[in-house]
């Protein structure tokens, strides 16, 4: 639909073009004429009613202006840049805006990011015409999780571009077409506030994802006059219902099935459908598993939630049938064992992805809220209650002892980790007793099992938001700031690896300290980058060359050994260090305080490396350019 | 060596079969109830000769902390059954030291 949706605004397809191609990928009429509904107002020529519209005068950058305020958005995410000098101008002439700012666009990125992901809403950034390049290996971050926001950057005066001339290259928004939905340079200043409005809806049609837009810097000082778009023409509705009888049939296969699994993915997290989906599972009492996420899809503490992938198999066995019917709800890549001659029912708000990669016995295209609902209706209406009990009273049993007996063991594991460095699960378990419940957990660590096995996520619990499905570190620090500002009154910590966090972030601690932005960074201190450590010493059950050799060439991160308190105190942020276990619980309610008196807080946990080459400090430390010298300068 | 006998004993009983499905997890109270409960819940991921053969050798302590490790990230054990695998590896392949 996304291309789609780009193609009808762009005019290269008409308005039947448009249902006929949403018929072609499987959603209802009713979807399709929602979905028209919802992108005509932005097709170039439509007639507006009078009352979406009001005419501007001023310069260019006051219809951005204008038109950004009528989104409703509060906050500019900001990196300085001279760029960025006419919008503070026109903030003077007519406040409104917030500008949250970071020390570079990468993290300007990923602070509108968090604040997108955790409120579903497009947020917008704006920096400096030469801040692209920084931006975008958080921006690709935004593209693979289909993240909703707008990036403006001033452009080369219109007189010059194209000559290869300061701060300029040839088509600087082709830099970023694939990290992003939509990437235009605007050629006119009074159709600035259209194109922002462009910007918008093509970043926040589902499955979202960034938009680009580049202002020639002498458009936005022009005199104009022209047309802002009000909240109204931005906020159409749009429910992209499944298709009926294809909702009836997917309903008889699930309850056909002796022994369905349900794969969720982020999808749910960003339909909303989390509430729904839980209603469908527990109807039917099918277990669930977790697919890799930057949310948590479904409750984890739920007596059905199965666990991630690698759960699967004990599920298997400790129930005793085979999985007979799969059911991906918003999952984006789903590989083996999930296609081995077992049906496969795809929903997906996504057109694009439907099928890519399985052949489908069932394919659902539309909001995962209303596939769900729709779901439970067409159930409820093919079964009776007593039916339904019949089918699910043993399954529901089964796995309810299975998973409670498993989330039980790994509680008492983290309980009866100790010492120094700290097991990581003993800071995940002491962590847990001292969070709120409803404490939002940004993580960019390893992998997601650290915080999704041991810390309870759901609508009446603790909120995960991350790791980013694009995996470029760099992003959870910033991240958390935007997530604070979207939730000010819940306790939120950025859990972190010190690689993770060595790769820029630093920065953000700026961003938590100006703006006093009360979160609890959390860094778990191996001092190694341990999961690619594993891969390059070991392939395949055998030591590489490098393993063999116990050369850790490019991993260990103890020489120099960062203490990340020392890096939050330059940005006068208070902060502890454990390298026991005895030590976390006192540190934890430290940081805890602080965040209760206003402000960020720093814990750097030394926590113990396991795996191949734990043991390993070898380094190519020895190098040192200072030797090279003749000459002690 | 005792490690080396032990794999050579586990294998053959994974090639014959005879370790039964998880479905006996939380059920009896065979003497090599600890062995079974381990071979069943560590080769969900991995084979059993990392348990047998780990990287380097592993004393009480480290295979406390692995065991734990393992089980937090999702290895599935039962908290009933969490002592007796855990002493079945310190008893059968730690080191001294």
């Amino acid at each position: 639909m996304r291309d789609l949706v780009k193609d009808i605004i762009n005019t290269n397809t008409s308005r039947r073009g448009f249902l006929s191609g949403m018929a072609v990928a499987s959603y209802s009429a009713a979807a399709a004429k929602s979905a028209l509904a919802a992108v005509e107002p932005f097709i170039p020529g439509a007639e507006l009613p009078e009352s979406w519209t009001r005419s501007v005068t001023g310069t260019g950058v006051d219809l951005l202006h204008e038109q950004i305020l009528e989104t409703g958005t509060k906050y500019m995410f900001v990196a300085n840049g001279s760029g960025v000098g006419p919008l503070c101008s026109a903030m003077v002439r007519k406040p409104g805006l917030q500008f949250i700012q970071a020390t570079h666009e990468g993290q300007t990125v990923a602070i509108a990011d968090g604040y997108a992901k955790i409120t579903g809403k497009p947020s917008f950034c704006m920096f400096s015409r030469v801040g692209l390049p920084h931006s975008s290996s958080n921006l690709y971050n935004a593209m693979k999780d289909r993240t909703p926001l707008i990036t403006i950057a001033d452009h080369a005066p219109s007189q010059t571009r194209g000559t290869d001339g300061h701060e300029d290259i040839d088509n600087w928004e082709e830099a970023v077409r694939f990290y992003t939905k939509w990437t235009w340079t605007a050629a006119r200043a009074d159709r600035l506030a259209e194109w922002v409005r462009r910007a918008y809806k093509v970043a926040s049609v589902m499955p979202g994802g960034p938009t680009n837009l580049r202002i020639p810097r002498d458009l936005m000082h022009e005199e104009v006059t022209g047309t802002v778009y009000t909240g109204q023409a931005l906020n159409i509705p749009m429910v992209l219902s499944p298709n009926a009888q294809e909702v009836e049939r997917v309903a008889k296969i699930l309850l056909a099935s002796e022994s369905p699994m349900l794969v969720v993915g982020p999808e749910v997290g960003q339909c909303g459908a989390r509430a729904a989906v839980v209603e469908l599972a527990e109807l039917l009492a099918i277990p669930v598993i977790q697919y890799r996420s930057f949310y948590c899809d479904f409750p984890n503490s739920h007596d059905l939630w199965i666990g991630e992938s690698n759960q699967l198999a004990p599920w298997i066995n400790a129930y005793g049938k085979p999985i007979d019917c799969w059911f991906n709800m918003g999952a984006r890549t789903i590989r083996q064992p999930y296609r081995e001659g077992v049906p496969m029912i795809h929903a997906s708000v996504n057109s694009d992805t439907i099928g890519r990669n399985i052949p489908l016995a069932g394919a659902l295209v539309g909001d995962l809220n209303e596939v769900a609902k729709d779901l439970v209706a067409a159930i409820k209406s093919i079964a009776s209650p007593e039916q339904l009990r019949q089918r699910t009273v043993e399954r529901r049993a089964a796995c309810s002892a299975h998973t409670q007996k498993l989330l039980a063991a790994r509680m008492t594991a983290g309980r009866l980790s100790s010492g120094s460095p700290v097991p990581w699960m003993r800071l995940i378990y002491e962590l847990r007793q001292q969070l709120e419940p409803d404490a939002v957990v940004v993580e960019e660590t390893g992998t997601q099992y650290k915080a999704l096995g041991m810390l309870p996520f759901g609508d009446d619990a603790m909120e995960k938001i991350g790791r980013t499905e694009g995996r470029a570190l760099g992003w959870g620090v910033g991240a958390s700031a935007g997530v604070k500002l979207a939730l000010p009154n819940r306790q939120v910590i950025s859990l972190q690896g010190d690689g993770g966090f060595l790769f820029g972030q630093t920065d953000s601690l700026w961003t938590h300290s100006r703006y006093n932005i009360p979160v609890m960074t959390v860094v778990l201190n191996n001092r190694s980058y341990e999961e690619t450590r594993w891969q390059m010493l070991r392939r395949n059950g055998q030591n590489t060359d490098a393993g063999e050799a116990e050369r850790d060439y490019v991993s260990y991160l103890g020489d120099p050994d960062v203490d990340f308190t020392a890096l939050a105190s330059a940005y006068n942020i208070p902060g502890a260090v454990v390298s026991n276990s005895d030590e976390l619980s006192g540190a934890i309610r430290q940081g805890l305080r602080t965040l209760a008196d206003g402000r960020p807080f720093m814990l750097d946990v030394r926590t113990r490396r396991l795996g191949i080459g734990a043991e390993l400090s070898w380094h190519p430390g020895d190098f040192s350019v200072a030797d090279l010298r003749e000459r002690k300068v | 060596m005792k490690r080396r006998i032990i794999s050579k004993v586990l294998s053959g009983f994974l090639l014959a079969g005879v370790l039964t499905p998880m479905t006996a997890l939380g059920q009896g109270a065979e003497p090599d109830r600890g062995m079974q409960l381990a071979v069943q819940a560590c080769t969900y991921c991995h084979a059993f000769s990392n348990i047998t053969d780990p990287h380097k050798p592993l004393n009480a302590e480290e295979w406390e902390f692995y065991f734990y490790e393992m089980v937090s990230r999702g290895a599935p054990i039962y908290e009933e059954d969490l002592e007796i695998v855990k002493q079945y590896l310190i008893d059968n392949f730690a080191v001294d030291g």
